[in-house]
């Protein structure tokens, strides 16, 4: 999964209803409530196989701060290089 | 060793229609979709955890001879009182011999795993030929009214559980785990001598629950624990025949289905009409599966709890009817 493949499974989780970048506030997405945070633990197990720390989460303020921890299960490259890639 | 099992549960039932009402943010369908769970049952003001644990031991003894219980454990987080023990309370309530030992243990959602193992060990040890192992709980009594999240997800109850050296119902496997450092992802902060209730209402509140926090820990230790559990039984996860987790809510617990692989037809999922019943919800899924064929003879049965402390457990258990 690229990095901008995992935004875009991230605005679905969290219920953006725009586009989500690197430093999009997490408090400005209506999906970031702890419903929307348990949908995101699942997301990152079942589509990284990456569980977070514990307490990584309250120290999360911006989308960026997620994209970080994950980023080394990112693959390099862009979704138009890579389009029918599936982690 | 597991000859029977019978749950309590109290008459007021909470539905999603309830919530609704109350947090109109949070549809109903909404509730159900996100947990799985559609009404949860309620004690009543004068209603004790160890009220549901003593007329769920009624059910178990109604037919069988009282005199035979050696011991009785009982695993709560909502006791009658600080002291004493509600399992020597519950001793005098249902009549049980007074050379009978009693405890009661402090655990939730892990606690009918290590309770079962407490049982076997007094078993094993030849301290007692029958354990009555209860379980009551009412986490309803800590909830913060405006706490929309905890009142989604928690049901009261009560079990209980007659484990006898006799039966050929063998509990074997056990794996446990603890880490203390996740305490205050699941906590009741004013309760015990650390801080003590609250100043306004004198009651033991609010139970104050960080769900992805506790669902991360899940998604970390559950699968090591059904490995770990599968190989000290000696088995593939493809032979066991039923799995019984604990009902913390409907979408943690089908993730961790699905990424252990386990079919659908053979997991548990009974907190629809219940909630998360904490250390009541294993044996209450026992005795919905035992009643609607779900559990048979012969069948080996992975059992598994985990949450509060933070802790875990697991066993099997080999069901011969």
């Amino acid at each position: 999964m690229t990095e901008t493949q995992f935004l875009q499974r991230l605005a679905e989780v969290l219920v953006a209803d725009q586009a989500i970048t690197r430093d999009t506030p997490l408090d400005s997405l209506s999906g970031w409530d702890s419903m929307g945070q348990v949908a995101l633990v699942a997301m990152l197990d079942e589509t990284l196989h990456y569980q977070l720390p514990p307490g990584t989460l309250q120290g999360c303020k911006r989308v960026g701060d997620i994209v970080a921890l994950v980023a080394t299960k990112l693959d390099a490259g862009d979704e138009a290089a890579d389009p029918d890639r599936r982690s | 060793m597991i000859t029977a099992v019978r749950c309590h549960l109290p008459e007021t039932r909470l539905t999603n229609d309830d919530l609704a009402a109350l947090f109109p943010e949070w549809p109903s369908e909404k509730i159900y979709q996100k947990t799985g769970i559609r009404e949860r049952r309620v004690a009543g003001p004068d209603e004790t955890a160890g009220d549901l644990a003593f007329h769920a031991a009624q059910l178990l003894l109604e037919d069988r001879d009282r005199s035979r219980i050696g011991f009785i454990l009982h695993c709560t987080q909502s006791p009658d009182y600080l002291l004493p023990t509600t399992a020597c309370l519950l001793q005098n309530r249902l009549g049980l011999p007074q050379r009978c030992g009693a405890l009661d243990f402090n655990l939730g959602c892990s606690g009918y795993i290590y309770g079962l193992a407490l049982a076997d060990g007094l078993l094993q040890a030849g301290h007692a030929d029958a354990v009555l192992l209860l379980t009551g709980e009412t986490y309803s009594k800590f909830l913060d009214p405006k706490d929309k999240g905890t009142r989604t997800i928690f049901g009261d109850a009560g079990s209980a559980t007659l484990i006898e050296s006799a039966s050929s119902n063998r509990l074997h496997s056990f794996v446990f785990g603890t880490d203390g450092s996740g305490a205050e992802f699941l906590i009741v902060r004013g309760s015990g001598a650390r801080r003590g209730p609250s100043a306004e209402s004198g009651l033991p509140r609010p139970l104050e629950m960080n769900g992805p926090e506790v669902f991360n820990f899940t998604v970390r230790v559950v699968p090591p624990l059904i490995d770990q559990i599968i190989e000290r039984g000696k088995v593939e996860l493809r032979d066991v025949d039923y799995f019984v987790f604990h009902q913390a809510n409907a979408f943690m617990i089908e993730h961790l289905r699905r990424r252990l692989g386990i079919p659908a037809d053979k997991f548990a999922l009974s907190l629809e009409y219940v909630g998360n019943t904490v250390s009541s919800s294993i044996p209450i899924a026992i005795e919905s599966a035992l009643a609607n064929g779900k559990i048979r003879p012969g069948m080996r049965i992975l059992l598994a709890g985990f949450g509060v402390g933070l802790s875990w457990a697991g066993c099997m258990l080999d069901w011969k009817g």
